[in-house]
């Protein structure tokens, strides 16, 4: 009898569950791949290789001064012009400064001209190409890439790469500097940490309270500006070596995050900023918080 | 000149053959010599007893053997040859028993006293040789071609003279044979080189090289007819051909040959010469070919050549026969029997002239071949019989072949021969010929394969194909049946020759119905359908069904049919008319089979668990298929429900005790429900895990889907395992054993792991240890030590290892911008250290574990392996977290924790190891801190560390006694 029931209970949940995928007609972001497996076996084996480095002691003082050298001299690599902007993306990770900077680190943004691209250097430096800023659409968006970057620098993964560098570095100044740029625009972290950096941006778009689906939305912008093909079969060697996750995969994935956090707290409103994004405003700081930008679940 | 040459020369053949005779004589007079200085020595070794040695035995014996094939000897030959023999065994008895360094001096003392005796021999012998050399560069350089050709024919014919002269003699007999062949082959090339070199061109008319090379092959057959032995009279035949191959390939050169070749078959039919035949018969194939080589154009010559070859092929067998009845030199005859049909149709196959009605004489020769098999085996001659039914075959197959030129399309032909092969095979399995039977299956394979790649350019066209296999799978279905209506013989060893052959039929009558199935689901919609139906319908055929041969075979089948259903599921669009069409059709077949108990091979080897685990395959591929399409996550809720069903089955089947089919199938049933599981784990991992589809606010569809796997995983293992403890043994099928000890255990596996799954892909890196550490204690706390498996302590174990290392260097590095308390590792990781704590404490009070050797070796310092870990994590993640000052006086409230549980657990070994971390601390404080630090910190730091190590060194002198 015990058993009638509980067969007949779990046969019933299962009813329901594919009631509900037909309804909404629920799909896996890909085909079969083993990146999100190989992303949590990676993890403590990622993590390990990254703990040997740091061995080699490099404080909270080291880095930033690491990042003062580094921004004197891709303070040149500059794209001229473009003053609005360049105050406009500083004001944005000022505000995310503020709410969180256990290093204390001073964030400086870059903008450099190139094809849809943003990336972090130890310190506090985070560039992004003038085609990110022109694919993106808010201002919400904006700070979910300029945060994914900022985890990168908070949780060490750029220091951790260089930390024998961190220590020599005034001794080769120019040959230094050359090296990091160049390994920095070929270079690309591990899917576990792309995974840390995209929860630390996560976080941070709740915590300053921007629309949690932004994450998702510019994964899509990108995914769609670099076409990336969807349907693949799992591959043993190549699933493993590949370093970012996809795209559609982040997009879907932190889709679905927003929604459940929107389900869960319908009554928290989230600030998008299509307009102070057109007009390379900051938001409220700044005197731009347009009231019309803010939204909330139950309403939208 | 000429006459002062051959003067000289007939000097020298007179003084070889002297100097011969000489030697001979004197070998006898000293063979005769040793055996009276033997006699005189060892008086008793000319009566040594056979007896006493084999090797003087087998000596003896081998010598008289030889003796034997002579004529009669003389008496003077007698006393002779027993010298000999006997000085022979004396010698052999000498080499073989007695091996010593006087044998070695007698030799030396032999060859010197040969040398001093024929020095005279030896010296003439050396000027004869000169002098004939001599003769012969004279000879070169001086006479005219007619000479020389008269001197070389005086010498064929001197070889001849002295041959007949000393033929009386019998000593010399042999010597006389031989030099009468040497005069043959003289004669012969001397008249052929007069034609081809100019020093012995001596006549200007062509028609004379003619005359004199009949005159020559004439000399030679002649010198065959008088040659007593078979092999002389062979060699002249042989000579004379080879001799026809160096000339013109005119004509009537090779009417001269057929006329060689027939006096040597002659000489054949006149004794029993079998080489003769053969070789004579050989040496005229080699020269047939030869000279059609020669020749420029076919048709003019194809008549003599066909002629000829029928004439002396005929002649040949004829002898052949003739000889086969009367001789019972089996293994010769055979071989002379096969190269002379082999060669003559080599011979005949080269004058393809393209003639239309070729299949006419080939069918006669079949017939006739086949009648002649038929009369050895009236005469009880086995080999003839069998060898001339396999000639008589490969006419047949040959005589279908040439059918061809007739038009006939080549599926067509490739079927009759499959026919025949398949008819000739039967008549010769039942007639228990199975030499024959074996040649006939071979060409039933070889027609069958022609048959298939012949139907390939049908494709397109299925109802040919139809057309073609149908009659073939009846012919081969139907002959089948016959068979299986014959008693096997029991005494016929497993997977002989008699088993073989049906179950040769019954795989080419599954190929030929692959063809078929292929066809009419391709071109019909209801083809696969009544196909299957087919296939139930062959179930009623009991008579060939209780044939486990035939059985085995329908079922692997019925296995190729299912799997190639898999192909066609999509392929009508429609997921669910694929899975009506494609998926219901096999599992129905399998119910019929199931029913009428096919998979039941005999009283106590039953492979119903096989066709339950296919059947459970083909239904996951099934609704795998046709699921996908609407959603990713139908398959792996359909897994998960049939998995459900499948065990509840099974567990219901379980409680039937009677049946040992009921107890196969129940534990069948209950191994695929967890391959569901298993495959469900596989979607979970390649496609479930990457999604965050969500379900409620708090849950997504992976996680409810996890859970429940995880729940079933857990309820599988705690149901009651089926047992077989209270069954008669005869009640139980063989593969029951390892069906129960696997698959039932492996589920508590298959939850925990889901359930690390669910803990890592669900919650933030800083919660993972806390986890780990809970679901550690679950594993080894003393409530679930009854009811779970022994390697639950050991992933305890491990769990405590991972959240020591998760603390370690996960939790220490990270960052959030969140304010929730579960994403501070300033919270969760002290936590995480506490429940690691209490894990290491649980696990040192459990009972030594002695199955498993890991957790043996834990055992042995389970203090050390226990807790040691947790202060080393909680090192390292107060040495990420603080920094300067403040990390040495962390440190060194660890170190006393450390201590006080080491006293308190009575560790020795984590005492000592918290004492050296100590000393690293002070040295630490002195050389890096001091350096470091601001006053105000310094001094405060200093303080505290003091005290501190003020409380461990009381701590150490209070319980230093609890160590020892």
């Amino acid at each position: 009898m015990k058993r009638g029931i509980f067969v007949t209970v779990v046969l019933a949940i299962l009813g329901f569950t594919s009631y509900f995928v037909a309804i909404h007609q629920v799909q896996t972001p890909q085909g079969f791949s083993l990146e999100t497996f190989y992303r949590y076996l990676g993890q403590p084996v990622k993590t390990l290789d990254r703990s040997i480095t740091r061995v080699i002691g490099v404080n909270a003082q080291d880095e930033r001064e690491l990042g003062d050298y580094l921004s004197s001299n891709i303070e040149n690599l500059q794209v001229s012009g473009m003053i609005e902007q360049k105050v406009y993306v500083n004001n944005i990770i000022d505000q995310l400064s503020k709410q969180y900077n256990p290093k204390n680190l001073h964030f400086r943004v870059f903008i450099m001209s190139g094809p849809a691209n943003a990336f972090a250097l130890p310190g506090g430096i985070i560039v992004i190409t003038t085609g990110m800023l022109d694919l993106l659409k808010s201002e919400a968006q904006l700070v979910a890439v300029l945060s994914h970057e900022k985890g990168h620098i908070d949780l060490g993964h750029c220091i951790d790469y260089m930390r024998v560098q961190a220590k020599t570095y005034r001794s080769q100044f120019g040959a230094f500097f050359d090296w990091y740029l160049n390994m920095m625009l070929r270079h690309s972290f591990s899917k576990f940490q792309e995974n840390e950096a995209d929860r630390f941006g996560f976080e941070s778009l709740l915590a300053l309270k921007y629309d949690p689906s932004s994450m998702a939305e510019a994964f899509t912008l990108m995914s769609n500006h670099y076409q990336q093909n969807q349907q693949k079969m799992p591959h043993l060697i190549g699933d493993y070596l590949s370093t970012h996750p996809s795209l559609i995969l982040r997009a879907e994935n932190w889709d679905e995050k927003a929604k459940r956090w929107k389900m869960q707290h319908p009554q928290i409103p989230y600030y998008v900023g299509v307009e102070n994004y057109q007009i390379k405003k900051a938001r409220s700081e700044y005197g731009y918080d347009f009231t019309k930008e803010w939204h909330k679940s139950n309403n939208k | 000149m000429g006459l002062w040459s051959l003067i000289m020369f007939g000097a020298t053949v007179l003084g070889v053959l002297a100097y011969f005779r000489t030697l001979k004589l004197q070998k006898r007079i000293d063979d005769l010599e040793l055996l009276l200085k033997n006699e005189q020595q060892h008086p008793q070794s000319s009566q040594v007893p056979q007896a006493e040695s084999n090797e003087v035995s087998i000596s003896t014996d081998a010598l008289w053997v030889a003796d034997q094939r002579r004529e009669e000897p003389s008496s003077l030959d007698v006393v002779g040859n027993t010298a000999i023999t006997n000085a022979y065994s004396s010698k052999t008895i000498i080499t073989t028993v007695i091996p010593n360094q006087d044998q070695v001096q007698e030799s030396f003392q032999k060859g010197l006293h040969w040398l001093t005796e024929n020095w005279a021999g030896f010296l003439g012998v050396s000027i004869l040789v000169l002098g004939v050399t001599f003769a012969t560069v004279y000879l070169s350089l001086f006479a005219t071609p007619f000479i020389r050709f008269l001197i070389l024919i005086s010498i064929g014919l001197a070889f001849l003279v002295v041959a007949l002269l000393i033929k009386q003699n019998p000593l010399w007999r042999e010597l006389s044979a031989w030099l009468q062949s040497g005069s043959g082959a003289i004669v012969l090339f001397t008249v052929i080189a007069t034609g081809m070199f100019p020093a012995l061109h001596f006549y200007s008319e062509p028609m004379t090289s003619l005359y004199l090379l009949f005159v020559g092959l004439f000399y030679n057959l002649i010198l065959a007819y008088l040659s007593p032995k078979e092999v002389l009279a062979c060699l002249h035949v042989i000579i004379s051909l080879i001799a026809l191959i160096l000339v013109p390939k005119e004509v009537v050169v090779f009417f001269a040959a057929i006329v060689v070749t027939l006096a040597g078959i002659g000489l054949s039919a006149r004794n029993v010469w079998n080489m003769n035949l053969l070789l004579s018969f050989v040496a005229f194939s080699l020269f047939h070919f030869v000279w059609f080589q020669g020749q420029s154009a076919i048709a003019p010559i194809a008549l003599y050549g066909l002629t000829g070859s029928g004439i002396v092929g005929i002649s040949a067998l004829l002898v052949h026969y003739q000889k086969a009845y009367q001789s019972e030199q089996t293994k010769f005859n055979l071989f002379a029997h096969v190269t002379i049909w082999l060669l003559l149709g080599f011979q005949l196959q080269m004058y393809q002239l393209g003639f239309a009605y070729l299949y006419i004489p080939l069918g006669i020769a079949t017939l006739a071949c086949l009648s002649l098999s038929f009369y050895a085996k009236r005469k009880q001659i086995e080999w003839l019989f069998v060898c001339d039914a396999i000639v008589g075959l490969l006419l047949a197959m040959l005589a279908t072949l040439s059918l061809v030129r007739i038009d006939f399309s080549h599926e067509l032909i490739a079927l009759m021969a499959f026919f025949e092969s398949l008819l000739f095979a039967t008549i010769a399995y039942c007639g228990r010929q199975w030499l024959l039977s074996k040649v006939g299956s071979a060409f039933v394979v070889v027609s069958a394969i022609a048959l298939y790649v012949t139907m390939l350019p049908l494709i397109p066209n299925s109802n040919q194909i139809i057309i073609i296999c149908l009659p073939v799978i009846i012919s081969l279905y139907a002959t089948r049946w016959y068979l299986s209506r014959k008693p096997v013989d029991s005494s016929v060893h497993e997977g002989s020759y008699e088993r073989f052959f049906p179950t040769q039929l019954d795989i080419l009558t599954f190929i030929f119905a692959g063809f078929i199935l292929f066809s009419t689901v391709s071109h019909y919609q209801f083809g696969y359908v009544i196909f299957i139906a087919s296939m139930m319908a062959m179930v009623i055929n009991r008579q060939l069904m209780s044939q486990n041969g035939h059985k085995i075979t329908y079922l692997l089948f019925a296995m190729v049919v299912t799997i190639f259903s898999w192909t066609k599921l999509s392929s009508l669009g429609s997921p669910v008319l694929g899975l009506l069409y494609y998926g219901v059709p096999p599992l129905l077949l399998g119910a019929v089979l199931l029913k009428e108990k096919i998979l039941i091979l005999s009283e106590n080897v039953s492979i119903e668990d096989v066709g339950v685990y296919f059947a459970g395959l083909h239904l996951a591929i099934v609704f795998f298929s046709a699921s996908w399409p609407y959603s990713a996550f139908y398959p792996g809720i359909i897994f998960l429900s049939l998995g459900l069903l499948l065990f509840e089955a099974s567990l219901s089947l379980a409680e039937c005790k009677e049946s040992p089919r009921l107890t196969l199938l129940a534990a069948s049933c209950k191994n695929v429900a967890v391959l569901y599981l298993l495959g469900y784990c596989a979607l979970y991992l390649l496609l479930y895990l990457q999604s965050e589809a969500t379900l409620f606010s708090f849950l997504t569809l992976t996680q409810l889907l996890t859970l429940i796997a995880m729940t079933i995983s857990f309820y599988w293992y705690f149901s009651k395992p089926m047992s077989f403890v209270d069954r008669e043994p005869s009640l139980l099928p063989v593969s029951c054993g390892w069906c129960q000890t696997i698959s039932q255990r492996i589920t508590f596996d298959i939850g925990f792991i889901l359930s690390l799954f669910l803990l890592i892909s669900t919650f933030s890196a800083p919660i993972h240890p806390i986890g780990y550490a809970l679901i550690g204690i679950i594993l080894c706390a003393s409530f679930s030590r009854d009811w779970l498996p022994s390697r639950a302590r050991l992933y305890s174990l491990g769990l405590l290892y991972a959240t020591c290392i998760q603390v370690a260097i996960v939790s220490s590095k990270w960052a959030s911008p969140s304010l929730d308390w579960y994403q501070s590792t300033h919270i969760t990781g002290p936590l995480s250290m506490v429940l690691a704590l209490m894990q290491a404490a649980i696990l040192l009070n459990e009972p030594e574990n002695k199955d498993n050797h890991l957790l043996q070796i834990f055992y042995k310092k389970p203090v050390l392996f226990g807790f040691l870990p947790v202060f080393v994590a909680l090192a390292m993640f107060l040495m990420w977290r603080f920094d300067k000052a403040l990390l040495t006086m962390l440190w060194v409230v660890e170190i006393l924790f450390i201590v006080g549980i080491g006293y308190y657990l009575k560790s020795k070994n984590l005492v000592q190891i918290a004492l050296a971390f100590l000393a690293f601390c002070v040295a630490r404080l002195i050389t890096y801190d001091l350096s470091q630090s601001d006053l105000l910190v310094r001094a405060l730091v200093f303080v505290v560390v003091g005290l501190l190590m003020i409380m461990i060194h009381i701590i150490y002198k209070k319980y230093a006694d609890r160590l020892t």
